[in-house]
């Protein structure tokens, strides 16, 4: 049985390279279309009548000033009659129309009746739910004893709201069908996994009828895992037009419905002897994703404290159901986690850096990744020359801080297929059912063709984005890049071994003895025995060798967990409360670096979605209405370039991370800049901001109850 | 958005001979029409677009005054503005910061937006009232007016309208009857009803110009803007203050205009801050005091009380732009 690996460290022709991503060129002109830009001839436009209420009941419906319009072509009841809606901008009725005017105007001929039922959206106030959960309870050790023996203890209360997933590309697709079968143009993050889904989402066809296409997509971020409503009922009104159909959301229902991240809410108390040893952890958190509530956060994040007692409440909301954001539950429990274990720190009067580095032991599996890349942070940040105590202050409004954080992550590879084959005239080619979600996922697959044949990358060509192809699992857990190396790895391998079979008799080699090495074959060792890769492709037949390859599989491609650190420096006006990031550095190993330019470009987009949910970032619903407020790009607020300061990543390399293989990096970049953003600002202005985002306003309210506080201590 | 007629009259008469007609709205350069029509917060019968009406573009001298058009795009304004010395104006156009707006924004555009409360964008109207009451007092009203006695909450929303009210401004007001002129700060009027305006123009008026009174003048002024929004590029204030001052030649302020942004339904102007500074020398304790001076009888909402601060801040910090210019000077 043939055996599969990377190539030895120090032999990488391609892998670990900086090589710019292979779509950017079209990506930049506009050239590149996306599913949002499809647009076929005949196409009708489909818009979606949504509940303007938060929770109600349809007691009336009349679809037919909708359907006797000219242009309307199709109309479809989503929710009839008697249907509960729990969520603002739900959705009701859909149509197809020859313009997206004639399908507004139908949507405006439809009637609707509600009985509006009593709402409930702010659960910051837990006890105002409709539906009371029972409450999850965990501890470890005793938590009595370990806060008996603390001589210091912290309480506070901390809160990070719903967020939405802001994806550029709005949520839906064009579908179109011939006959029987139908293919769909999505924007999503499975292609070979949405098949099934639109038929047991009540699609009337077979799974196997149902092609799904996916070129290039504008963000997903864990949003875009299902077809959703309104792809299901695009393709039923494109089949009952016959015509094919574009349905895409509107921005404010983009926001209102597709995505979102659960708010946690939090009391905690923390306990540390003398010499800062973390020895018990308290704490009482509630929640919501929306309509099912939310799930406890992984608290206390990274530390393991011997001594705990923790309960969650989920506190069910007339809020859409969240969905999987970007590292699910590690930025709210890291930002929990850190921040408190910074403010006992500083109740401590010890340097952060100090504090964590006595209690790295708790960390477990990763101590040791944590203690280099926390000496590599304070070393590029001039930590212990810059880092003061919050209690030391500039002159003057401005002040600065520094913040740090620690987080990890799993990042295994997929279960993925792969179809490489060599043609005749020496092009290579792989065939993958899975999706570039604007990470360099098309990238890397060509890198590893690139690699193991010995080629160019543009000698290659990438494939993908189809669920003819064979199948990958869905871009979700930062598991793309380890699967589709993987089987594309193995694929290519295989189809290797393959061609050296059919080459070596005519090197007077064995097959065994041939490398594929600057696009040529040769036997290893001894260059004088070569041929160019165009010769020796033209010695495999007149077919061309294909192969499948599959993650998993065997011999070790890639691995699971990684530690990281990141390290926030920031300016505070503290008397206008506005917080400017000077500087984000963010320390990570991910296993064997494929680019190093892509990876760090995962680490840039990371930082910045970081430093949009530390400081601007915040569903705002209104608790009369139960609407949003917010459901726009105005006043819900995405970082710009000017907002993020300098960003920077260093990658753990080295032999003894690229022996691990691949491990994904989409998510664990942006687990920790809210929680070192927090600090630094904590570090600055010498008080805890307790809510994320960090507006000014929250800054200055904080420096307001705490300038009362002190006056009232005087006045005492 | 709904279907509406579309005219592109190009003279002023024709404009307004247009403009008579129910349901019609002028168009400028469009920014916040186009998202009140896509939002269908508003429905006009009729657009005027105002393109091609040549005499409504540029800033020129006339007299004693800077008269600008109101089809000058905001880039153009600030170009000229700054060759004038209207620092106030420049400063407070300066901080729009989206070229796009900059570009395609005209300052009578600028001036005429409607407020950006989110009850009003969400179509519950300029009051949001539901059973008789605002919705604001008991919703979210982080941004919204610490200033005024109600019924209306939403601030005004204009950059340009403070910096214009400290300098003394004027707009040009015509209509098929005439022109007429009008403050600032009185081209905007607190809606007592969910039918008012919170424009105090007439049917069929148009804004076609801005009068400034020329800062080298005999009541030249100097002044300044000073602007807070949470992030660096495009956003909208949080608060802000533009102060014009007259100084003797003793650099002691004679006369004092502090008009406060995004804090009330109109430009506020703050009396008390311009008294702070008359007969004090222009330098930080004067800043301060302005500051200290400022947004007094502010009854924030249940959200909104750091706003007052910030008020006092941009104040303070307005003043400390010209502080710094005379020690420059």
């Amino acid at each position: 049985m043939a055996d599969y690996s990377w190539p030895a460290p120090g032999t990488h022709q391609t892998l670990g390279r900086r090589l710019s991503r292979l779509d950017g060129p079209v990506k930049a002109t506009g050239a590149a279309k996306y599913s949002y830009d499809k647009a076929l001839p005949g196409m009708l436009h489909g818009k979606m009548l949504t509940c303007p209420h938060a929770h109600a009941r349809i007691v009336a419906l009349d679809v037919s000033g909708a359907r006797s319009m000219p242009g309307v072509r199709a109309v479809r009841v989503i929710q009839d009659v008697g249907s509960e809606i729990q969520w603002a901008h739900d959705e009701i009725v859909a149509v197809a129309a020859v313009s997206e005017d004639i399908a507004r105007d139908a949507l405006r001929a439809v009637r609707v009746e509600y009985e509006v039922l009593e709402h409930y959206v702010i659960e910051e106030d837990p006890n105002g739910t409709f539906e009371k959960k029972e409450p999850q309870e965990r501890s470890q050790g005793d938590p009595d004893a370990g806060f008996a023996s603390a001589t210091t203890v912290v309480e506070r209360e901390l809160a990070i709201p719903q967020i939405a997933h802001m994806c550029l590309e709005a949520h839906g697709q064009v579908a179109e069908w011939q006959g029987d079968e139908v293919t769909v143009w999505a924007s999503t993050q499975g292609v070979s996994t949405l098949p099934q889904q639109f038929v047991d989402g009540g699609l009337e066809t077979k799974a196997a009828n149902v092609r799904i296409r996916c070129d290039y997509m504008g963000g997903g971020f864990g949003a875009k895992f299902s077809p959703d409503r309104w792809g299901i009922v695009g393709a039923q009104l494109a089949k009952d037009a016959g015509a094919p159909v574009k349905m895409f959301l509107d921005r404010d229902q983009e926001v209102a419905v597709a995505g979102s991240r659960p708010s946690t809410f939090a009391k905690i108390r923390a306990g540390a002897t003398a010499d800062g040893k973390l020895v018990a952890w308290e704490s009482e958190t509630w929640g919501s994703g929306g309509r099912p509530g939310t799930g406890a956060v992984p608290v206390p994040y990274v530390f393991n404290v011997p001594n705990q007692r923790k309960k969650h409440t989920s506190v069910p909301t007339h809020l859409q159901s969240s969905r999987a954001w970007r590292a699910p539950n590690h930025p709210q429990a890291c930002f929990l986690t850190m921040a408190t274990l910074d403010d006992v720190a500083a109740e401590l009067a010890m340097d952060p850096l100090d504090f964590v580095l006595a209690n790295l032991e708790l960390t477990g599996r990763f101590e040791a990744t944590y203690r280099e890349q926390l000496e590599i942070a304070a070393e590029r940040t001039g930590w212990r020359e810059r880092w003061r105590p919050r209690t030391e202050f500039d002159d003057g409004p401005l002040q600065r801080g520094l913040g740090l954080s620690l987080h990890t992550w799993g990042g295994r590879g997929h279960q993925s297929r792969c179809d490489v084959a060599v043609n005749p005239d020496g092009s290579v080619e792989a065939r993958i059912g899975t999706q570039d979600l604007g990470t360099g996922t098309r990238t890397v697959i060509a890198m590893v063709l690139a690699e193991t044949f010995g080629l160019e990358i543009d000698q290659v060509t990438v494939r993908m984005g189809d669920s003819r192809f064979p199948q990958s699992g869905p871009s979700g857990g930062s598991s793309t890049v380890g699967g589709v190396t993987g089987s594309t790895r193995r694929a290519a391998m295989d189809a290797l071994r393959e061609v050296f079979t059919r080459v070596a008799p005519m090197l007077e080699a064995e097959p065994e003895t041939l490398v594929a090495r600057g696009g040529r074959i040769e036997v290893d060792g001894d260059s004088t025995r070569s041929m160019t890769w165009q010769e020796a492709a033209s010695r495999i037949g007149a077919v061309a060798v294909t192969v499948g390859g599959r993650n998993p599989g065997r011999g070790k491609l890639n691995d699971s967990g990684v530690g990281g650190v990141q390290i926030a420096d920031v300016t505070v006006d503290i008397e206008t409360g506005v917080t400017r990031v000077n500087k984000l550095l963010a320390i990570q190993d991910c296993g064997l670096v494929v680019n190093e330019k892509l990876a760090e470009s995962q680490i840039y987009s990371g930082l910045i979605m970081g430093v949009g949910y530390a400081l601007f970032e915040e569903l705002i619903a209104d608790p009369h209405s139960g609407r949003l407020l917010n459901a726009d790009m105005e006043f819900y607020r995405l970082a710009g370039i000017g907002d993020v300061g300098t960003l920077e990543a260093v990658l753990m390399q080295g032999p003894e991370h690229q022996e691990r293989g691949v491990i994904g990096l989409g998510e664990p970049p942006v687990i920790s800049p809210g929680a070192a953003l927090s600090n630094a600002v904590a570090n600055a202005i010498g008080h805890r901001v307790p809510r994320l985002p960090m507006t000014p306003e929250r800054v200055l309210e904080t420096l307001m109850a705490a300038e009362a506080a002190e006056a009232l201590e005087e006045k005492a | 958005m709904r279907a509406f007629a579309y005219a592109r009259p190009t003279s002023l008469e024709e404009a307004l001979d247009v403009l008579k007609r129910p349901g019609a709205l002028p168009l400028a350069g469009g920014t916040d029409l186009t998202t009140l029509l896509k939002d269908e917060v508003i429905e006009p019968e009729m657009l005027v677009s105002l393109a091609d009406v040549a005499d409504l573009r540029g800033v020129e001298h006339r007299g004693s005054v800077v008269h600008i058009g109101a089809m000058t795009p905001l880039a153009e304004l600030i170009e000229s503005a700054d060759e004038l010395g209207l620092d106030a104006v420049t400063q407070a156009a300066r901080e729009i910061r989206a070229p796009q707006m900059l570009s395609v924004g005209t300052v009578g555009g600028e001036l005429c937006q409607r407020p950006r409360c989110w009850y009003f964008r969400s179509g519950f109207g300029l009051l949001a009232m539901q059973g008789g009451r605002s919705m604001v007092p008991e919703g979210d009203n982080r941004y919204h007016a610490i200033l005024g006695s109600g019924p209306a909450y939403f601030v005004n929303p204009s950059s340009l309208a403070p910096a214009l009210s400290a300098l003394g401004a004027r707009v040009v007001v015509a209509s098929t009857q005439g022109e007429r002129r009008v403050l600032i700060e009185d081209l905007y009027q607190v809606p007592l009803r969910e039918d008012q305006s919170e424009f105090s123009l007439a049917d069929g008026e148009l804004v076609v110009a801005v009068e400034v009174p020329t800062p080298d003048g005999p009541s030249g002024a100097v002044s300044s803007s000073y602007e807070v929004r949470p992030r660096t590029t495009l956003d909208w204030p949080l608060a802000t203050a533009s102060v014009a001052v007259t100084t003797d030649s003793a650099n002691v302020v004679t006369r004092a205009k502090v008009v406060l942004g995004h804090v009330a339904p109109r430009p506020w102007v703050d009396l008390g801050a311009g008294e702070a500074l008359v007969g004090r020398e222009l330098d930080a304790s004067a800043a301060a005091g302005a500051g200290a001076a400022a947004a007094s009888g502010a009854k924030p909402l249940s959200k909104n009380a750091y706003k007052v601060r910030l008020a006092q801040v941009a104040t303070k910090r307005a003043v400390l732009k010209l502080a710094a210019r005379e020690e420059t000077a």
